[in-house]
């Protein structure tokens, strides 16, 4: 994997997540910065203070003062820690809701997406590309204002911290004749330039072994697809008559055991073992011979009598605790290219822009349902594809009438409906409402216009009249009346809680299971609450048997009432009820008429379309 | 409320130590050697400080001092470095345990009797292990216990190696200390406790949460979205459980910081007491600052053996418990015979299948699905089953093939029994395209062959052609090769429909099995899509025993016999013609669907 991001655009990168997160909620940044400080800086008081305590021992040990440290170090350290715990608790409830939040922010992001955005592949791409980065550990929108602050902020305060406590070191003399020459400036100086060089040893290595361990990527990559994949896959209840009659077994365990990541004699084992291990296990030797130097220069220092032993523990403190600080903030500098990979996405993805033009024009509200829509010359190509969809279409709906549409899997129907319902804008042409380009209009007033069964409508897993509402407050009277007009009062009747009965169990155990039948009279009433004026049907009966067919069929025009109605069916014999058909192929138009007046063309496309179901029933 | 668990923390060791025999000898081995190595490192770690001091404190020669801090050091060193990479290597044993597990849970979902997957009961406990075992490897019980058993270990012998540091100080210090330490521990416990009563609350709020993520980030949803106008409703949902959620977790910390304050203030007082009796002795016994230093840190090393003693013990427990439900489903009793049963005898003549007063009764349904059916079915005969939506087709086809056994009677192939045979060998016999399927993220021919190693390219292409997809996999990226779904490949690709139907009736010439089970797809098909398909099952069908669910009354005249059943029961039987000369309800459901279509037709045809 190549992180071609720069430390400049990394930072940048950084500073924005800083941002976003500071709009959230402030109180996620005050609360890791106050922990932070209180964690890392409270060790130095305790050091100092037993440093104290043990010089006094090693010294003349006067009973009083030796009283004044303990006392003096027991209450302090119980103060700090007390004050650390608050914060952190308070640090942790904060925190709790950090991935709700973040959720809220790509989830909100989802829902003000145009639908046309909503669908393009560069969203694809980038929801698909967030989620590699979550599985390859390469996560840290949520760490900036966590792990991120923290090393930086904690960086600081240690390394400050620790110079304090540590320029006595460099600053008092040795006494001892053989070994004055470690109050030379050089010498200090020389320990320093040894203590740095260690710490970026050290650093040096942990960036090798986490560079190496980016190779391991490709390995748990699959290895986590996967594991994630196929393991589901057996317990799909949908999966679990074809999984027995064809022994998919025999695919899925095979696949998993050679996508196993340590499987014998996988290659991921000697990058870890070969490449990863040795180098994190040598930066831990950098840091005990650190420690070491640390000790040789502390205690040659004390041994010529520059300071007691309870300094030597004051100086070997707070030098590992430094050393410790600044390899985490570093380290974390050092990250930033590499967790900057998936702030890019994130960001590219709330960025998204939403190219639909949004016009100011209200919709009139008319009583009289007095809309008219027409299609002049319209083309359609979906972004990133070459082929239209949909290629010159020309038409105008006569109000109240009942329009078909039919046409083969692929003619276009269903982008014709998301072209009138305005989901996408045409490439060319334009779509008129009363003789006004309905971009015109404004977007949400436009949209009151339609109410839409999808061939695809979902319900969701909330009260019954919520979903008719669509909405938490909704009529219930009139939810109850669109209910029984698309024949459901009977099960309504037969539910305890009526309207307030949730769908699907997901929320709630008492929830009720709705057959397809079922479903789709409740998606049918939503959309009669909606009550707008045009009503499109995409195969309104498909989940149905003949029977539940056939009353939907008879009751559609009491349903439909004074709206104008448009069907896509693949049903013929529900054309027959309609003023008008139009017959899709290959995107546009080819035929349009009353059903008698298509019938009579027996070289037509509907003829053909007719025939092709009617021959087994005549 | 709390079910004692099946199997004790004993057995569950013995259990694992068995798979790890199995399945990674070396796991136990590096878990040792870790044990070893923390020990050394911690006893280094803490008298580094004291002993170092010593020399200085003494005045001891300065090469004596330098020399300790050299072996110190480099004993640190070693210690640190064997440490370190024996914790990153562990990783490939403890991986192996991990999948040796979850693969064993795959073949168990996969392979279990079909019965137990309608069964709540089972799925609850599929549910549960599949959790159990879900998230990182390390956290899950079986690689967990592996880990905490180390942990265990580690502290029992720590414990034991300070007590002998700290042997100078009286019993009643020692007591003082370990009473204080689990007095904190367990208020802490207590804390957590109530996190654990409510975390179903706390999962309820994130579970609406999520709900709402999942909504709004479906594929499906989003054209309902926005034409309903569901963001604010989807929005205010949302927003109503994070402030819940929030408000939780304040309350949480809040009981977790009385806790830690609890903790606080022992500390306090153990500190107390062991800095006034260690400056005490010291004073009177004359000790030196150095071992003053070793004896107050290893009193502070000391409470951190405790504390991980009771933290492991505990999870240990807690993992434990989520293990039993690992192995209850793994060993969930299977009603059906495998590989133990008969293998089913071959016959050239072709197979007779044969319902023998059949019934069957979903658990707890309040009646049967089934109700005393008798039916034969001879060699290379053709049969529609027809019926309203309830009315038990799919039941009846699932008793054929062996997926269901039946609450009453028997399903004989050739005049036996057939729950004698293994029901894996049963199955073979079958060929079947069933309304839900499942087609793998893996080539297309993969698919079609259902082997990902094992493909006879002649003979997918031949099904191919004879599903009518020759002309559609050219235009695919690459071919039959082409991956189907991106699950498990970037470049995968999605069928159509109709595409879908297609693949599955060439997966399921591909497998060429003496019996043919369809169930006719509902799927939105166009009329002349439609059309094709029947026209094509009646040629894949044709010579063969062939069992096919029709929900469209036109494609039962391709059949011998129709079966129009109703609540259960054969209430018709006979050729489509026979049928509709009856007058009975077969013909009153194909008038039903007729109508229309002859009506419609009417002027055009007069």
């Amino acid at each position: 994997m190549k992180h071609e991001i720069s430390m400049r655009e990394a930072i940048s990168l950084h500073w924005w997540a800083v941002r976003q997160w500071w709009d959230v909620e402030p109180k996620l940044f005050l609360s890791t910065c106050a922990y932070t400080l209180a964690k890392h800086l409270s060790p130095y008081v305790t050091i100092w203070l037993s440093a104290q305590l043990i010089n006094e021992l090693a010294g003349t040990r006067d009973p009083e003062r030796l009283k004044f440290w303990v006392l003096l170090t027991i209450s302090l350290t119980a103060a700090l820690q007390l004050l650390t715990a608050v914060l952190y608790h308070w640090r942790q409830a904060v925190h709790g809701a950090e991935w709700e939040l973040e959720n809220r922010m790509q989830t909100r992001k989802m829902l003000d997406m145009d639908f046309s955005t909503v669908e393009s592949p560069e969203t694809e791409n980038l929801l698909h590309a967030m989620r590699k980065h979550m599985m390859g550990n390469l996560y840290g929108f949520v760490d900036i204002h966590g792990a991120f602050t923290e090393s930086i902020v904690g960086g600081c305060a240690s390394a400050s911290g620790a110079a304090a406590l540590t320029v006595s070191m460099f600053a008092r003399p040795v006494t001892a004749g053989s070994l004055q020459w470690l109050n030379h400036p050089l010498a200090a100086a020389g320990v320093v330039v040894l203590l740095l060089g260690m710490t970026v040893l050290s650093l040096v290595l942990s960036a090798k072994a986490s560079e190496n361990s980016a190779q391991l990527w490709p390995c748990s990559n699959i290895y986590n697809r996967v594991l994630s994949y196929y393991p589901n896959f057996c317990g799909e209840s949908r999966r679990a008559m074809d999984i027995r009659m064809y022994e998919q077994q025999k695919v899925v365990l095979p696949t998993m055991e050679r996508a196993a990541m340590y499987r014998k004699g996988a290659p991921a084992i000697a990058i870890l073992c070969g490449r990863v291990a040795p180098y994190t296990a040598a930066g831990r030797v950098v840091n005990a011979v650190l420690t070491g130097i640390v000790y040789v220069f502390v205690c040659l220092k004390a041994w010529g009598g520059a300071f007691g032993v309870g300094s030597v523990t004051q100086y070997v403190g707070a030098v590992t605790q430094l050393c410790g600080g600044l390899s985490e903030m570093l380290g974390t500098i050092g990250r930033l290219p590499f967790n900057a990979a998936y702030l890019r996405d994130i960001r590219a993805f709330l960025e998204l822009p939403n190219h639909m033009y949004q016009g100011s024009l209200p919709t009139e509200k008319r009583d009289d349902r007095e809309y008219e829509v027409e299609f002049r010359d319209v083309s359609f190509l979906y972004p990133g594809s070459e082929s239209w969809a949909l290629r010159h279409v020309n038409m105008k709906f006569k109000i109240g009438s009942r329009l078909a549409v039919v046409g083969m899997n692929g003619s276009g129907k269903t982008t014709f409906i998301k072209l009138l319902c305005r989901l996408y804008d045409p490439t060319e042409g334009q779509i008129l409402l009363n003789g006004i380009d309905i971009r015109k209009y404004r977007y949400d007033d436009y949209l009151d216009v339609f109410a839409v069964v999808f061939q695809d409508f979902r319900l969701l897993a909330l009260p019954l009249g919520q979903n008719i509402g669509a909405s938490r407050e909704y009529d219930r009277d009139r939810a109850e009346d669109c209910l029984k007009k698309a024949g459901f009062g009977q099960r309504l009747a037969s539910m305890g809680s009526g309207l307030d009965t949730y769908l699907y169990k997901e929320l709630d155990e008492a929830g009720v299971i709705l057959s397809g039948g079922e479903a789709q009279k409740v998606a049918i009433a939503r959309a009669l609450y909606k009550n707008a004026p045009f009503l499109i049907l995409d195969e309104p009966t498909a989940a149905l048997d003949p029977l539940a067919e056939a009353e939907i069929y008879s009751k559609l025009n009491e349903i439909v009432g004074d709206k104008t109605a448009i069907y896509i069916s693949h049903r013929l014999s529900s054309c027959v009820f309609c003023d008008e058909i139009a017959v899709f192929h290959n995107g546009t138009v080819i035929q349009q008429g009353t059903h008698e007046e298509l019938l009579k063309n027996r070289y037509g496309k509907y003829y053909e379309l007719w025939n092709a179901q009617a021959q087994y029933y005549t | 409320m709390k079910e004692k668990p099946k199997y004790s923390l004993g057995q569950n060791l013995i259990y694992l130590s068995r798979v790890c025999r199995r399945e990674t000898k070396a796991l136990p081995v590096c878990t040792a050697g870790l044990v070893a190595l923390e020990l050394l490192n911690s006893l280094a770690g803490i008298t580094i400080g004291p002993a170092i001091l010593q020399k200085v404190e003494q005045r001891a020669p300065l090469a004596q001092m330098l020399l300790t801090i050299l072996l110190y050091t480099l004993a640190l060193a070693v210690f640190a470095a064997g440490l370190s990479y024996l914790r990153d290597g562990i990783h490939v044993f403890r991986s192996r345990l991990y999948d040796a597990f979850d693969r064993a849970q795959a073949r168990k979902a996969a392979e279990t009797s079909y019965p137990n997957t309608l069964d709540p009961a089972f799925h609850r406990m599929q549910e549960l292990a599949y959790r159990v075992m879900g998230g990182t490897n390390v956290q899950t019980p079986p690689v967990a216990m592996v880990t905490l058993t180390g942990e265990l270990c580690t502290a029992v012998l720590g414990f034991g190696l300070y007590l002998l540091l700290l042997k100078g100080l009286p019993p009643i210090l020692l007591a003082l200390v370990v009473g204080t330490t689990a007095s904190g521990f367990f208020a802490g416990k207590y804390a957590g406790r109530w996190e654990f009563q409510t975390r179903e609350e706390a999962a309820k709020y994130r579970y609406e949460m999520l709900f709402v993520t999942n909504t709004a980030m479906s594929n499906e949803m989003p054209k309902d979205i926005r034409l309903f106008h569901m963001q604010p409703w989807l929005m205010e949902i949302y927003d109503k459980a994070l402030g819940l959620y929030r408000g939780y977790c304040g309350r949480r910390e809040r009981r977790f910081l009385g806790a830690k304050a609890a903790d606080v203030l022992l500390t306090l007082a153990r500190n107390g007491i062991a800095y006034a009796y260690l400056v005490h002795t010291a004073l009177t016994r004359g000790q030196s600052a150095s071992l003053f230093l070793l004896q107050f840190s290893a009193v502070t090393g000391f409470t951190v053996w405790i504390t991980t003693i009771l933290d492991s013990l505990i999870a240990l427990h807690r993992e434990s418990r989520k293990l039993c439900g690992v192995r209850e489903f793994l060993e969930w009793p299977e009603p059906f015979r495998m590989e133990e049963g008969e293998a089913v005898p071959r016959s050239l003549k072709g197979y007779a299948l044969r319902l023998e007063n059949v019934s069957f009764r979903y658990p707890k349904a309040e009646k049967d699905t089934i109700c005393g059916m008798n039916l034969t079915i001879h060699p290379g005969e053709k049969l529609a089953i027809v019926g309203l939506n309830g009315a038990g087709k799919t039941t009846l086809v699932k008793l054929l093939c062996g997926l269901l056994d039946p609450t009453e009677g028997r399903v004989l192939l050739n005049g036996e029994d057939i729950r004698q045979f293994d029901r894996r060998d049963y199955y073979r016999l079958f060929t079947a395209v069933f309304q839900e399927h499942s087609l793998f993220s893996a080539s297309l021919a993969a698919n079609i062959a259902q082997s990902e190693t094992d493909i006879d390219m002649e003979r997918v292409k031949e099904c191919v052609k004879n599903a009518g997809l020759e002309e559609t996999i050219p235009q695919f990226p690459d071919g039959l090769s082409t991956n189907l779904g991106k699950a498990l490949h970037d470049d995968g690709i999605e069928l159509s429909g109709g595409q879908e139907q297609r693949l599955l009736l060439a997966r399921a010439l591909y497998k060429d099995a003496s019996i043919l089970l369809l169930d006719e797809p509902t799927a939105a098909l166009d009329p002349i899509a439609e059309n094709d398909m029947y026209l094509r099952y009646d040629a894949i069908t044709r010579g063969r025993t062939a069992v096919y669910i029709s929900h469209r009354l036109a494609s039962t005249r391709f059949c011998d016999r129709v079966l129009f059943l109703k609540d259960g029961k054969i209430l018709e039987a006979g050729t489509h013609e026979e049928l509709l000369a009856l007058g009975g309800e077969y013909a009153a459901l194909f008038e039903v669907q007729s109508r229309y279509y002859r009506e419609g037709g009417a002027d055009h045809e007069a």
